[in-house]
């Protein structure tokens, strides 16, 4: 309830009527406004996803099928599967944080092509439409998976406008891909050397390889599948000469990759936040840049591993595994340097470094439970259970939603030039923290216990599990709708935040809040590495610290 | 189960040792996910902003420390890689005796059948103590055979042959779950795997039983005697007393394979003897292991790898043969190597003296040499020749009948002296039977007929059910020929 | 972005957001590349469909590659490599500003990317020609020339090949494989996904070399700024690269 206006910004107003308003809007080239753009259309599709993610959790609290009938139930998890992945978690941290900042944090005007990013976002809109009809009219039951022949030829839903929404949606994600690439290499300000960049445009960087090498993959994929459905060419069924394991490699290929696609600018986002939250500049700058590609080069390598019991060989499963494990070490890096970063800091509780924490925390089990995952032996056992299911819960919501939750409130002040309520923050980050262990945690015993998943009748020694993971969603819900009103309330009641509320290094801070549409009255200069803390800055802040200061 | 279980029971031999690697990779887990935390939460305490304490010569990076948490954690994955990939291909390599079990998956269902013909579904009796390996596929989509308390799960694709074995180590009824979404009722695919002992096993596997088959007709079980006793010597390859392999042969003949497969060479196409388990040239040169899948695809689409020598004129079989055919004829097809697994002759012995029903099957019980295994409900019912009075036989067909008495081991069990297992036949035929329920009936031709293709419908007094359902394993002429014996029989006594 | 001016609105086709007209150049030419990257990637899924089924039915990948027309693909070959030189020409020419030259060319590429596909389409003609019974795509339209010996070599229920059809007059009296049961068909089936896709790209390429043409013409092309020709030729050569590798792959196993 500040009475200083905000300045003069991207998000000011020229237009005098509505329908200009709104073209101003639909038409505009300036990323931030793409940005939030996607931030709108993102958060609608998540509330979907997490509408029928309840509905196929309350479906489970018991262990008859008492609610929705098999059709009903398999068409919820599809949804809640095809929403998630790849409407929310592939583009969440890369078209919305990612589209606002990585101009701004390299000091350049825009992307590299302003009209293919506006295009990205028409196609990621026209993809989620094709979606939502098939949802509409119908749904469809196959798993976000489409594994075939059960997808090409047996199942009797809306495969083909599902599939459809999913390629569309796979050029809006190259495009954007294409666009970092580009911008990354040849629009960064004077002075910034690559060394100089901070870790979330390197980790955005090694994303966007991902984005343009496996998603044409999934499209070739997608559209084998389409050409099978309509004109039953045997390409995947083996009833007609095809081969359903080529579904299968074709599919990970792209989507073992695409799971990183989801978690490197999470882990991004995380460098940031520990940093500036610690007044230090991030440990092992190099080792947690090069760890982001390393992940991108070797997540190319170990889509075997999620066809070890799919009837591959011996040989091709011990190196799939064998790759798995090296994938493991980077992220391990990520994980100590982070750690270690916080020694000899100066920390501060805010919202955005408790979902830092949180982040970390969940990623580590994530994490370890994937080198489970990757031990054949092992896995045979798992695979397809709700192991599976707690542990990429674990790295793709624990990880990619806190980071894109931790990364919306570190850079709310500067997107809205607003702070919001402090309190009701630090509330929602124990939340969804507490929340989220509840729901996921008894779903890896569950899941060595033997309870497959998509099932939506199961024995009943399972059930007291199931009750607890219900139990904990219902939280987890209520952490994700505290921070949509409180955000929203913001808007119009947040303090006025000023350039650099967090007193924080980097490009994007040194403009106004929220930035003119230029990003930059002038193009900055870079003489500085990234972090450019002040190897007293955490000493003088614990100085500086007065009680009544915030945390 | 009540209450708060946390790990699965352990009933394979791979259940113990994968539950060790997991508990190791537990407490591996545990020291980084129980340490690390611990660590950052010391940390962010420590060094809160509100707290006055050293931080000066802060580091922000240092290699000795980079390359010791890289090397550590790449160590211990080492460890667990290694441990892992030892235990798997354990777990990929099943021994030489193995008892093959034939499954075949279906919306909604599993249907498997053992190598003496007996079929169940949603149902597998395994066993103690013997290893067992599934030869599985799938008549639709792509489902997966997962046992929790064994720990083994194997994908079961259409259009080919997935194999997974276990050795059981516990009795007891265990889950079965489809572990691969699979449509509608994935949730409800499965059922249970029993695990017997040696005698259970053995008595359970020659009880007849009533089957839906994958197509959904009706089928009796197929029962046949203990088929152990026949070898005195080591037997190598199915013995054609092994039914599978029976009415893989029958379908060879029938469907014509065996005027070009000649056995002793010189068909138009290859003999079979020793194919399976042997390496095989094709035109091209290459070469490839004859296993399961390339028996498969060499009946089904012949021409994609078509042998040295040979020209590719093999009609493709794809979309004419179901499943279940194609086991019968790759059952026959191993049959004829020597290479092609042990026989069902690891069907356990049981000791003799042995109360079970199919225990006391009489040693020297041949196996059947019943010449047709129609796959339908026998529905003829013979033509009754007007007999009465202990009535006049046709001697021609009772002759033979005799003879099939012999071969198919009848007598065995059915002794004129009536200490046999079964009730003796002289003098039966038109007399008055007590049977088990206590009613009286004559035993007529049309008695006789069914005793013969049906013969727990009506037992007699005082005797087990033991006997085996021979309706779908002999052809009407010859159940007519086995009247005629057994009315020859009561006739020429009295 | 018209709106905007940031005080280098002299340079033709500069936008707003770049420093020099290098650094947008450099841009579209980085970013072309990486187009071109995706489009490799997409064309190598199938690619790794066909090394699949090649690998498990290399006999019927013989014999079905004898059923496609090898002279036309070959005369093809030879189009469309001359087009690729032409492009690369017309490049060179708009570095030099030679603007009737740069139109010249192009539209000299854009004649030899046509015939291609007309080709093309005279080779997909001759195979649903086929399969409704005439020896050719003009008898199917006059209702000429009858085929002698049934073939339909289009993927779908009608699918037959040739080659077991005769078999089935000898001895072992084989059954054709009429329709989808015939793993030939999957041959066929690459063969239209990858030349068929070939062809989409083809067709969005003369667009592209058009739309350059055109704006040549317009002299919006000078020395310091040709980048659409540039990147245009680009794509126009990716295509044929693609070509180059289809045309061994299907005609020549």
């Amino acid at each position: 309830m500040s009475t200083t206006a905000l300045p003069q910004s991207y998000m000011t107003n020229r237009a005098t009527t509505t329908i200009e308003w709104i073209k101003s809007w639909l038409f505009t080239v300036d990323h931030k406004r793409i940005a939030i753009l996607y931030l709108l259309s993102i958060n609608f599709y998540f509330l979907l996803g997490g509408m029928a993610a309840s509905m196929v959790r309350i479906e489970l609290v018991t262990p008859q099928g008492d609610l929705m009938s098999a059709d009903m139930y398999n068409r919820m998890f599809t949804l809640h599967g095809v929403i998630m992945v790849f409407f929310f978690l592939i583009p969440a941290v890369p078209a919305v944080l990612g589209n606002f900042l990585v101009p701004l944090m390299i000091g350049a005007r825009d992307l590299a092509f302003p009209r293919i990013n506006l295009l990205s976002w028409y196609l990621y809109m026209g993809g989620g439409l094709f979606a939502l009809t098939a949802a509409v009219f119908g749904g469809v039951d196959t798993g976000w998976t489409f594994y075939t022949p059960f997808s090409s030829t047996y199942s009797n839903s809306n495969v083909i406008l599902t599939i459809t929404g999913a390629f569309i949606m796979g050029f809006s994600s190259i495009l954007t891909g294409l666009n970092f690439i580009v911008t990354i290499h040849k629009m960064r300000a004077p002075g910034l050397t690559w060394f100089r960049l901070p870790l979330f445009i390197w980790a955005n960087y090694a994303t966007s390889l991902i984005q343009i090498l496996a998603t044409p993959v999934l499209g070739i994929a997608l559209l084998l599948v389409m050409v099978e459905r309509l004109w039953h060419v045997g390409i995947f069924d083996p009833a007609l000469g095809g081969d359903p394991l080529l579904f299968q490699h074709l599919f990970w290929f792209y989507s073992h990759p695409a799971v990183y696609i989801m978690i490197l600018p999470a882990m991004g986002v995380i460098s940031e936040l520990i940093s500036t939250f610690s007044r230090k500049r991030v440990f092992g700058y190099e080792f947690i840049a090069f760890s982001s590609i390393a992940i991108a080069i070797l997540g190319f390598l170990v889509w075997g591993h999620h066809m070890f019991v799919s009837s591959q060989s011996v040989y091709s499963g011990l190196v799939f595994s064998f790759i798995t494990m090296l994938v493991a070490i980077p992220s391990a890096i990520k994980v100590f340097n982070w750690t270690a970063t916080l020694y000899k800091g100066s920390i501060s509780y805010r919202t955005p470094m408790l979902y830092a924490l949180g982040f970390i925390g969940l990623f580590i089990i994530g994490g370890l439970t994937g080198i489970f995952l990757g031990v054949v032996a092992v896995d045979i056992h798992v695979t397809d259970t709700y192991f599976v299911v707690a542990h990429f819960h674990y790295v793709m919501v624990g990880g990619t939603i806190m980071a894109y939750l931790g990364g919306i409130h570190y850079w709310w002040p500067k997107m809205t030039g607003r702070m919001y309520n402090e309190v009701w923050g630090t509330i929602s980050a124990l939340v969804v923290f507490i929340g989220f262990n509840m729901t996921f945690f008894p779903q890896f015993v569950m899941g060595y216990l033997g309870m497959p998943r998509r099932y939506h009748v199961y024995p009943e020694e399972f059930q007291i599990y199931h009750v607890m993971s219900t139990a904990g969603a219902s939280i987890l819900a209520i952490g994700f709708i505290i921070p949509i009103i409180y955000l929203t309330l913001s808007l119009r009641y947040g303090k006025i935040a000023g350039d650099n509320p967090w007193d924080a290094p980097g490009l994007e801070w040194t403009t106004t809040s929220p930035p003119p549409t230029y990003n930059f009255e002038q193009t900055p200069i870079v003489t500085e590495e990234a972090y450019a803390f002040h190897p007293e800055a955490a000493h003088e802040d614990a100085e500086n610290w007065r009680p009544g200061s915030p945390l | 189960m009540q209450g708060f279980p946390f790990f699965p029971e352990q009933a394979s031999t791979f259940a113990g040792q994968i539950d060790l690697l997991y508990f190791f990779l537990l407490a591996v887990s545990l020291l980084f996910a129980g340490v690390l935390p611990f660590v950052i939460l010391y940390l962010i305490v420590r060094y809160h902003r509100s707290q006055k304490v050293d931080r000066s010569n802060p580091m922000s990076s240092d290699l000795r420390l980079e390359l010791t948490w890289t090397i550590i954690p790449l160590l211990l994955t080492m460890v667990v890689f290694f441990w892992g990939a030892f235990l798997y291909i354990q777990m990929r390599t099943p021994p030489k005796d193995v008892i093959d079990v034939y499954v075949i998956g279906k919306q909604w269902m599993w249907h498997t059948q053992h190598a003496n013909g007996k079929r169940e579904n949603n149902e597998l009796h395994v066993p103690i103590g013997q290893s067992v390996r599934l030869i599985m596929t799938s008549q639709d989509v792509i489902h997966s055979f997962y046992i929790p308390a064994f720990r083994v799960k194997q994908d079961v694709l259409p259009g080919r042959y997935t194999t997974l074995w276990f050795e059981a180590t516990k009795v007891g009824d265990y889950h079965l779950f489809c572990a691969e979404y699979c449509g509608t009722d994935h949730a409800v695919m499965g059922g249970t795997v029993t695990v017997m002992s040696l005698k259970d096993y053995q008595a359970w596997l020659t009880t007849p039983g009533q089957v839906i088959m994958p197509d959904g007709s009706v089928q009796a079980g197929q029962v046949l005697v203990n088929t152990n006793s026949v070898s005195s010597e080591p037997q190598v390859g199915s013995s054609l007393g092994d039914p599978m392999a029976l009415a893989g042969e029958q379908l060879f003949t029938s469907l014509g394979c065996s005027g070009c497969h000649i056995m002793a060479g010189g068909g138009l196409g290859p003999s079979l003897k020793n194919v399976f388990g042997y390496d095989q040239q094709f035109t091209d040169g290459s070469t490839m292991l004859a296993d399961e899948n390339y028996v498969r695809e060499s009946i089904l689409n012949s021409a994609a790898k078509v042998v040295q020598g040979y020209q590719p004129v093999m009609p493709a079989y794809q979309g004419q043969l179901s499943d279940d055919q194609v086991n019968q004829l790759l059952a026959y097809v191993k049959s004829l190597s020597n290479r092609g697994g042990t026989a069902p002759a690891t069907v356990p012995t049981v000791g003799a003296g042995a109360t079970s029903a199919a225990a006391t099957a009489p040693a020297g019980t041949s196996a059947p040499v019943a010449t047709s295994a129609p796959l339908a409900l026998p529905t003829a019912t013979p033509a009754s020749g007007g007999a009465s009075g202990g009535g006049p036989f046709n001697a021609d067909l009772a002759a033979k009948g005799s003879q099939l008495f012999t071969n198919l081991g009848c007598i065995g069990c059915h002794q004129d002296t009536g200490v046999g297992l079964g009730p003796s036949l002289k003098g039966v035929y038109n007399s008055t039977v007590t049977l088990s329920d206590g009613s009286t009936i004559t035993a007529d031709e049309a008695y006789i007929h069914e005793s013969i293709v049906n013969s727990t419908a009506k037992v007699v007094k005082d005797y087990n059910p033991i006997m085996p359902v021979y309706g779908s394993q002999l052809k009407d002429a010859e159940v007519q020929q086995l009247v005629e014996y057994v009315k020859s029989l009561g006739s020429a006594g009295n | 972005m018209a709106t905007t001016s940031h005080g280098h609105g002299q340079t033709p086709g500069l936008q707003h957001h770049f420093d020099t007209p290098g650094q947008q150049r450099e841009a579209a030419t980085l970013g072309m590349w990486a187009f071109l990257t995706t489009e490799i990637m997409l064309f190598g899924g199938i690619f790794m469909a066909y090394t699949v089924f090649r690998w498990a039915y290399p006999e019927i990948w013989a014999t079905a590659a004898t059923h496609l027309n090898t002279p036309l693909a070959a005369i093809n070959t030879v189009v469309l490599l001359v087009s690729s030189l032409t492009v690369a020409l017309a490049v060179h020419a708009a570095q030099e500003g030679n603007r009737r030259q740069v139109v010249t060319l192009l539209l000299v590429t854009m004649v030899l990317g046509a015939s291609f596909l007309g080709i093309k389409f005279t080779e997909y003609g001759e195979k649903f020609a086929h399969c409704a019974g005439y020896a050719n795509p003009v008898a199917w339209m006059t209702g000429g020339e009858r085929l002698a010996e049934p073939e339909c070599l289009v993927p779908g229920t009608g699918f037959l090949f040739p080659a077991e059809a005769s078999a089935s007059s000898g001895e072992a009296a084989v059954a054709a494989q009429p329709g989808m049961k015939s793993p030939h068909q999957l041959f066929f089936f690459l063969y239209f996904c990858a030349t068929g896709l070939h062809a989409i790209h083809m067709v969005i390429g003369l667009a592209v070399v058009g739309t350059i043409a055109w704006m040549a013409s317009r002299g919006r092309f000078s020395p310091e700024y040709y980048t659409p020709v540039e990147i245009g030729g680009l794509y126009w050569h990716l295509i044929d690269i693609i070509w180059v590798f289809l045309f061994p792959l299907f005609y020549l196993v």
